[in-house]
């Protein structure tokens, strides 16, 4: 049973009364939330990953729950707890969506036991991926979601490349998009079934839109991929579309600019990051024009792939 | 000039733990939790010691020369750079007699 295949009213029960479970690989989370706001979206959001089943484990709980505060109006903030404790201020309804997530990255953050995480965007062309390391504002999730959007890509992962300690895969982790400013258009335009909450202002980043993962890429949650491309992007609006080979020290040091919990594990975090690099073909990409970098990264995995047929 | 010239090695496997390529190394300094990246000469004084086991200045730097068909004069000053680099870092020590 999938959130989506939930009736609106059962769904509402269940978010009010005990929750719901999704296994989301790394973690299982409860959620729960008396918010009407929430119920509307959170369907429009997750509507196709499966419900885990009631006894299954819950590594944490995330609430979000309407405050009363003198200084606004009644029930229009929502707090955000994760396993009971206040974990963000308190923010404007309309950030309910935008919270949920935050709670996960938190979590998966600091309890995505079994697995090295690190800041990227990842995508898989078959089974290689191409992962997308980088700073907010560098554009890695507009790509993501670009390349997703032609049919040719699926993804793996947003916010979070979630590496295997044992096998040293990615592992997916398809949740919705984060689009900032008007990209959402720009990933319409190129994937009309394309689903997006509600455009939300931020203080820090600006207006920020959720897109839907694509039920494909959550189909294929349980199938992880190699690691094939590594392309760090630099959002560039005044300048050309430019892809350059990168040397693996710097890939490598760009990686571990962008780990959570890095050294948990010792030398085996070392040697997992180092064992990615050697495995990858590190890149830069200075882009501009959407088409043009997807393009560009489809180039990429296409001479890849003539150039193992010709090997073989 | 290099003025100290005991021999030098790499700190031991229990404290370092490092990946080479080409020109460039990672070190991950395992008691401190650095990671430092080594180009240029720092990176090919490391994967020499790497390789050669522990050497002393002068010899590095007649290495060195001989590498970059520089008079050995010409490489000491960078050479001495690199190992003071090295050895604040804590990633090459004295080799010592037991």
């Amino acid at each position: 049973m999938t959130v989506g295949s939930l009736d609106p009213q059962a769904l509402r029960q269940r978010l009010a009364g005990p929750g719901l479970q999704i296994d989301l690989g790394p973690m299982v989370t409860r959620v729960r939330s008396t918010l009407p706001e929430f119920a509307a979206l959170f369907p429009l959001l997750y509507g196709d990953w499966p419900l885990a089943p009631a006894d299954t484990f819950t590594d944490f709980t995330c609430e979000l729950r309407p405050t009363l505060s003198l200084r606004h109006a009644p029930h229009r903030r929502v707090l955000c707890l994760i396993d009971g404790q206040p974990a963000f201020a308190p923010q404007g309804r309309g950030m309910c969506g935008l919270l949920f997530e935050w709670a996960l990255n938190w979590s998966l953050a600091n309890h995505g036991l079994g697995h090295l995480m690190f800041h990227a965007a990842v995508v898989a062309h078959g089974d290689d991926a191409l992962i997308l390391p980088a700073p907010s504002g560098s554009g890695k999730s507009t790509l993501a979601a670009a390349l997703v959007a032609t049919g040719r890509w699926r993804l793996l992962s947003d916010e979070f490349a979630v590496l295997g300690v044992e096998d040293g895969l990615l592992h997916p982790l398809p949740r919705p998009v984060s689009l900032k400013n008007d990209m959402p258009r720009a990933i319409a335009a190129l994937a009309p079934d394309a689903r997006f909450a509600p455009t939300v202002p931020t203080a820090h980043k600006g207006p920020i839109t959720l897109m839907r993962p694509p039920a494909a890429s959550v189909a294929a949650r349980a199938r992880p991929a190699r690691p094939r491309w590594l392309v760090t992007p630099h959002y560039t609006p005044e300048g050309d579309t430019l892809l350059h080979p990168q040397s693996r020290g710097h890939a490598m040091m760009g990686i571990l600019e962008q780990c959570f919990e890095w050294g948990r594990r010792g030398r085996r975090d070392f040697d997992l990051v180092a064992d990615l690099v050697e495995a990858v073909t590190p890149h830069t990409l200075a882009h501009a024009d959407l088409g043009r970098a997807v393009a560009v990264l489809d180039g990429l995995a296409s001479s890849s792939a003539t150039a193992a047929e010709a090997a073989a | 000039m290099v003025a100290d010239d005991a021999a030098l090695r790499l700190a031991g496997d229990d404290q370092i733990v490092w990946r080479r390529w080409q020109h460039e190394v990672i070190v991950y300094h395992l008691a401190s939790g650095a990671i430092h990246h080594l180009q240029g000469v720092a990176a090919a004084v490391f994967a020499e010691l790497a390789d050669g086991g522990p050497r002393p200045p002068s010899g590095l730097a007649r290495w060195l020369a001989a590498e970059t068909d520089l008079p050995v004069a010409q490489v000491e000053g960078p050479l001495a750079v690199s190992l003071e680099s090295l050895s604040r870092c804590q990633l090459i020590v004295p080799q010592t007699t037991p």
